[in-house]
């Protein structure tokens, strides 16, 4: 079993989007390492200051819709990491 | 390594890398294998097993059995068929070749590099199919694109090093020039800094002409074994080692951001093979799918200490008149980077190198050259050492 909980190990801000992310640009992408160990790739979000993002920041994996080509698309839902703003709550 | 290992470069041939609208896949491929045949009167049926590096036809184009179709319209009745590792099939396929050369179950073969990206903008997206070389299920659908990987890589290294964004940029200024003075550069104009400074953000901080373009181009080399090759050529060009590293092929599986373990698992494997070190090679083509790539690999490579990529292409150490001269031909990014066609296209231009008909980009007293080509994020890294 996973907590959830990890911490940003490395991060961008994208600005010309991957297929069927265009509308939610620009939007930040990193890797993340979980508490278990293993990393991930993904989108961060819930930024308020960008400045937040410094490699070491712990972050909590939430259920997210992913990227949708258009209005008719299958839409694609998945975990995206968001900062954890106070680590003792 | 015993002397009949070495495998002969015969003859090459090459349309020049960019926008050539005229020709479809089959055509440009083509110019490429007839200019090599035609070079020593070679007559088709003596060319023994084609090997077609080729990344994205499907995806380009709508076409595979690429081997197929290119040997039909070539007029080839050989077996033929297509090498795929993203951004490395021309590499791979060299490779390929070159061990079928060295089992001796063959003794003539010719490498075709292919690729033709420009139709795609129009039918096909070439976005997707770009990024079809990573993995698609754990980075792709989760918001990755080639740009955000080298951006992640670049931010690393300039957390670790102290890189700086200009230090990027200067490889660029580099590959734009040598590309000037080369007239099958599909780019002929040269940049400054501030060009590069200045171009549209694709994913911080990698900006737009830190990026190779879409091009159109093939690449050819026929291959022989020790023995026949004097028939041809009486001071042949020998690959002398191939070396295939691998690394995982998502990033955030691999154990650095910083480090190109799969180029530095085959640069090390060639050179120990060789009895040389990275002191040995007098000039180099690298994988400079962006210019941070570049950086990554001249250090990987060994041929800078780690950390040193970016000082050293700031001071010049990698320019024509440098001390360890990289992408003389202007790279992917100024000479084009066609997908499939670019690792091909590197070993050809060591080979004019040593052939001494580079006229203005000419690096003197070549020892060993070395070519660097790598698929995908630097998943998948081909190594391969040329000398006489």
């Amino acid at each position: 079993m996973y907590s959830g909980k990890g911490k940003l190990v490395e991060w961008t801000r994208v600005d010309e989007a991957a297929k069927g992310f265009e509308i939610q640009v620009p939007y930040y992408f990193g890797i993340v390492e979980l508490d278990e160990g293993p990393r991930v790739s993904t989108q961060i979000v819930s930024v308020d200051n960008e400045d937040d993002l410094v490699p070491g920041l712990p972050v909590r994996m939430v259920f997210r819709k992913l990227g949708e080509g258009h209005s008719e698309a299958i839409i694609n839902y998945g975990f995206k990491a968001e900062p954890i703003v106070d680590p003792h709550s | 390594m015993t002397k009949s290992e070495k495998v002969a470069i015969i003859s090459t041939g090459m349309t020049e890398f960019g926008d050539l609208y005229e020709y479809e896949i089959t055509g440009i491929a083509n110019i490429a294998i007839h200019e090599a045949l035609n070079k020593i009167n070679l007559p088709k049926k003596e060319i023994e097993s084609l090997y077609v590096g080729n990344m994205g036809s499907h995806l380009f184009e709508g076409q595979e059995n690429l081997g197929n179709l290119i040997a039909t319209y070539a007029g080839f009745t050989c077996p033929a068929f297509k090498i795929q590792a993203a951004d490395a099939s021309g590499a791979v396929a060299v490779r390929n070749a070159v061990k079928a050369i060295q089992s001796g179950s063959k003794q003539k073969v010719m490498v075709l590099g292919v690729e033709k990206m420009t139709e795609a903008t129009k039918q096909y997206e070439a976005q997707l199919a770009l990024a079809s070389g990573l993995d698609t299920n754990w980075e792709t659908r989760m918001g990755a694109t080639m740009a955000a990987l080298f951006a992640i890589m670049a931010k690393a290294h300039m957390r670790k090093y102290g890189t700086t964004r200009e230090q990027m940029a200067q490889v660029v200024v580099k590959n734009h020039y040598n590309a000037s003075l080369n007239p099958k550069a599909q780019y002929q104009n040269r940049v400054r800094v501030e060009t590069v400074l200045n171009s549209k953000m694709l994913a911080d901080p990698i900006r737009l002409f830190d990026a190779t373009s879409l091009a159109d181009g093939a690449a050819a080399i026929i291959l022989a074994s020790e023995e026949v090759a004097y028939s041809y050529d009486s001071e042949p060009v020998f690959i002398h080692q191939v070396k295939q590293g691998f690394a995982p092929i998502a990033l955030h599986l691999r154990d650095s951001l910083t480090d190109l373990s799969g180029t530095e698992f085959a640069a090390q494997k060639a050179y120990k093979d060789m009895g040389i070190s990275a002191k040995n090679i007098s000039v180099a083509e690298v994988h400079d799918i962006f210019s941070i790539a570049e950086i990554l690999a001249i250090e990987a490579l060994g041929l800078v200490e780690k950390g040193q990529g970016g000082p050293a292409t700031e001071n010049g150490d990698t320019s024509l008149k440098g001390s360890i001269p990289v992408n003389p031909s202007g790279g992917l990014k100024g000479r084009g980077a066609p997908l499939g066609a670019a690792g091909v296209a590197q070993i050809i231009e060591l080979y004019d190198q040593f052939k001494g008909t580079c006229d203005e980009r000419q690096i003197k007293d070549i020892e060993y050259g070395l070519a660097h080509s790598m698929g995908g994020s630097g998943g998948t890294s081909v190594v391969s050492i040329l000398g006489r």
